[in-house]
């Protein structure tokens, strides 16, 4: 904000003692400040205690909303696309749930739907830099041979067996990058949903053409060629 | 047989327990939920009495048969939520049936968002 002289910029009178305050010493608070934010030389602010103890002051007030916005956590602004989207996959799969997979224990009675199930591998799959996820199917593991029929449209409570369609980029091992793959997949169901896995398959069905960023990040990833 | 239909009132009480779980988004909503929501009359969250609690009383017992249907919030493990909702529905019944209460609670993960 510039100010003049007299207190009131390009001539418009404050109204109210608010705005001009004053310090002791007869310069007013508002030129002070902006003088010492502008780089200002004021010879009689370098001597004077009063106009000092009021630039120790901003300072001061400068340092605390500074710690102020650096405490503050880091939230993302609210994306609410990606919520919409997200509310629009419920209701797509309250409409077509698909089949639905055990949780838990054999003696537990906690089900989650494939849909969702799936959705999560893929999300931890796709955090694989290079790396699509694409079909995912979860099935009984035809090893585990249930101990009771399933109720109708449920899979036997066991461990499942989960079959995970991958692109891959072009710089990755295929052996490493389905380790990598399944380790995800695995991670998920354990950490993410609590669901037992037998076996996780994975499919690579496209090679994929990498992008600049995808290289920046290469030489920080494990498991992929130089 | 569960073919007994119990009260109204006990699934609004155990879909408040379910919906105070922590971890649990909502409930299923039906189709009339979700039509209801997307046109501003009522936040799924708010009813209750949708198609993500089903309560069915044992024919000749007092025990119960609940059948619960959620989405959860991303970032909860969904089986540590499931337990949970398994624990107040517990409650929940034990608190409304009694001493005698009992019920046998399938908990169904809908979705997560």
């Amino acid at each position: 904000m510039a100010m003049n002289e007299s207190g009131a910029p390009d001539g418009t009178s404050f109204d109210g003692p608010s705005e001009e305050e004053l310090l002791p010493c007869g310069r007013r608070l508002a030129q002070v400040w902006e003088l010492a934010e502008t780089g200002g030389q004021d010879p009689h602010t370098a001597e004077c205690p009063h106009c000092g103890e009021a630039l120790r002051a901003l300072r001061a007030l400068e340092g605390v909303v500074a710690r102020a916005r650096d405490d503050e956590p880091r939230v993302p602004p609210w994306d609410t696309a990606a919520l919409a989207d997200r509310v629009m996959d419920v209701v797509r799969l309250e409409l077509r749930p698909g089949r639905t997979l055990p949780l838990g224990e054999a003696d537990e009675d906690a089900w989650i739907v494939e849909a969702a199930a799936a959705r999560t591998f893929r999300a931890a799959v796709d955090t694989l830099p290079g790396v699509r996820a694409g079909s995912c199917r979860i099935e009984a593991d035809a090893q585990e041979a249930p101990s009771s029929a399933p109720p109708p449209g449920r899979l036997p409570r066991g461990p499942a067996r989960v079959r995970v369609e991958v692109q891959v980029g072009l710089s990755w091992n295929l052996q490493l990058v389905a380790d990598e793959v399944r380790a995800r997949v695995v991670g998920a169901a354990d950490h993410e949903l609590g669901m037992r896995i037998a076996a996780v398959d994975v499919v690579v069905t496209d090679l994929l053409d990498e992008d600049e960023d995808a290289d920046e990040d290469a030489d920080a990833t494990e498991g992929r060629q130089p | 047989m569960t073919d007994q239909q119990v009260p109204r009132t006990l699934e609004d009480t155990v879909g408040a327990a379910v919906l105070a779980t922590r971890g649990v988004a909502f409930l299923r909503p039906g189709l009339a939920g979700l039509l209801r929501s997307s046109v501003g009359l009522g936040a799924a969250r708010g009813t209750t009495g949708a198609s993500g609690v089903r309560v069915r009383r044992h024919k000749g017992s007092r025990g119960l048969d609940v059948e619960v249907y959620v989405v959860l919030n991303r970032g909860h493990r969904a089986l540590d939520v499931t337990r949970a909702v398994r624990s107040a529905v517990l409650d929940a019944v034990l608190k409304e049936a009694g001493e005698g209460g009992s019920a046998q609670v399938k908990v169904t993960v809908t979705g997560v968002v």
